[in-house]
């Protein structure tokens, strides 16, 4: 015999109360699939945005290349770009793939179906974090092409924009240090960078500069051997000199004149020069 | 006259989404609006039951920035077709707000959007579209439990101030009340949802038949009694 039917209406109660139930599960996935939403995989090239500042200037060349290797393979490299779309790293794909929509359209719609372009979303907003966004365009930028000593200048005066600076030793509250975050982004050693920094600063205060000339050159190094065969000179001898100390000391005098002598010939032909 | 657009939704399925979302297209129609069925469903129903090609381009293609020629079925009553492209994963990855801006300028009285079942990015696509949403219900506790979900999703959008349905009602489908779920069900639902309106649809086999054999329901019948329930289902919804 069959199961004696139960009250419709309990049946139905239980059912509302655990859609009420079920109603917190929708509302996590809900949120889950917002999330994933906000994490695009793939954008149209007219919703990418360009960045507002440039980092390098766009080498023609190199976007070429690109434009030719997309022709054949497609975007291998997915453009980074921030949670609004802004492009964030990959400034010269971008700009091959405008070149070649534009000059092989055919090319271009079976390269990418629908016009999506492969990206890597990062979540968060550029305009809110400029020095991440400078991070991310510069550690994707790392493995592709050096960085010339003109970028690195450049790069430095978009993180002192960001209250970066550029002293040794601890920076100051609410200031970071420029060289070794810089050194960091582009994969390079802090020395490097400094001394980089360093030889722009001397250029920027004297265009000619004399270390670069010979023969200012020999004249420094010449004020210098005198200065520490001075030094030399005045310290007390050794207990018990070896042969080479000996023979170095007896010939200091002769040598130190002759050092002096030769600072003297370049100094007299430099006023000629002049 | 300001557009009207309006959700039909259920979470469960066969519970007479697409049926009351025709039936009423072909209704409103039939009083001189231009009406406009959008079908969120895959599975491309809509379409077929007014009788025109459910594989034609239509909402996967709109969604996707392309503007779909909508298919006549009968004056005044159009159709954009569902399809498989709808779950793909370009409109997964949609703003729940895109259908709402798609369709923002289109030139019809009155928008019905066909949710699917189960898919609730796609239906949520639907209710916030939407300024009307009628919940379809049988009398089924599992019916009335995707009846409740809805309900539960509608609330939290407005409790959060989004964009979507402001209004809703529950439509119960199919109803017999020789049966005693049938019976039981408006009284049960009006306990437990005090605050919204039930509109019934009884059992009618023309809204079947007419369906089935793809002719818009007034073109079928115009005087059976679905026609009339959706009458009443379309004077609910503009006169509130």
């Amino acid at each position: 015999m069959a199961k004696r039917r139960g009250n419709s209406a309990d049946l139905f109660a239980e059912a509302a109360a655990t859609a009420d139930a079920i109603h917190e599960q929708d509302q996590a996935v809900a949120v889950k699939a917002e999330q994933e939403r906000t994490q695009k995989t793939k954008l149209l090239l007219s919703q990418i945005r360009a960045r507002e500042t440039d980092t390098r200037p766009l080498d023609p060349q190199h976007v070429s290349n690109l434009a030719e290797s997309i022709t054949a393979l497609g975007l291998i490299e997915p453009l980074v770009v921030d949670a609004k779309g802004v492009l964030l790293a990959g400034g010269h794909r971008l700009a091959a793939l405008w070149a070649l929509q534009e000059t092989n359209p055919e090319v271009y719609a079976q390269q990418f179906p629908e016009g999506q372009i492969q990206v890597h979303m990062l979540a968060f907003d550029a305009e809110q974090e400029p020095e991440r966004a400078l991070q991310v365009e510069l550690a994707e930028n790392e493995k592709r092409v050096n960085y010339t000593r003109d970028q690195i200048e450049r790069l430095a005066e978009r993180l002192r924009s960001l209250n970066y600076r550029d002293v040794r030793g601890r920076p100051k509250e609410g200031e970071k240090a420029l060289g070794p975050a810089l050194a960091v982004a582009i994969g390079v050693s802090a020395r490097y960078v400094r001394k980089v920094l360093r030889e722009q600063k001397q250029q920027g205060s004297d265009e000619k500069n004399r270390n670069s000339v010979p023969i200012f050159q020999k004249l420094k190094l010449l004020k210098r051997i005198e200065a520490a065969l001075r030094e030399l000179g005045e310290l007390s001898e050794s207990e018990s000199p070896g042969r080479s100390e000996k023979a170095l000391i007896k010939t200091l005098p002769s040598f130190l004149s002759n050092v002096k002598g030769a600072a003297k010939d370049i100094e007299v032909l430099i006023r000629q020069q002049k | 006259m300001a557009q009207t657009r309006i959700a039909v939704a259920a979470r469960k399925g066969g519970v007479g989404k697409t049926s009351i979302a025709c039936g009423l297209g072909s209704v409103i129609a039939s009083q001189g609006k231009r009406v406009l069925v959008i079908d969120l469903d895959p599975q491309s129903n809509a379409a077929y039951v007014l009788g025109t090609n459910p594989t034609a381009p239509g909402t996967a293609d709109l969604l996707s920035g392309g503007s779909p020629a909508a298919l006549e079925a009968s004056p005044d009553l159009y159709v954009l077709p569902g399809g498989p492209d709808l779950a793909g994963h370009a409109i997964q990855s949609l703003d729940p707000e895109d259908l709402a801006d798609a369709v923002a300028s289109m030139d019809y009285d009155v928008l019905i959007f066909d949710c699917p079942p189960g898919v609730e990015y796609l239906e949520r696509l639907g209710l916030v579209a939407a300024d009307v949403a009628l919940i379809c219900t049988d009398a089924h506790p599992l019916a009335v439990m995707g009846a409740g979900r809805v309900i539960n999703e509608l609330k939290l959008r407005q409790q959060k101030g989004r964009r979507g349905a402001k209004r809703w009602a529950l439509a119960l489908s199919r109803i017999d009340l020789r049966r005693s779920m049938d019976q039981t069900l408006d009284k049960q639902l009006a306990t437990a949802y005090p605050a919204i309106d039930r509109l019934i649809v009884h059992q009618d086999s023309a809204i079947a038949w007419a369906g089935a054999e793809r002719i818009p329901l007034i073109k079928y019948d115009s005087t059976c009694k679905g026609a009339k329930d959706l009458q009443a289902i379309a004077n609910w919804v503009f006169n509130g």
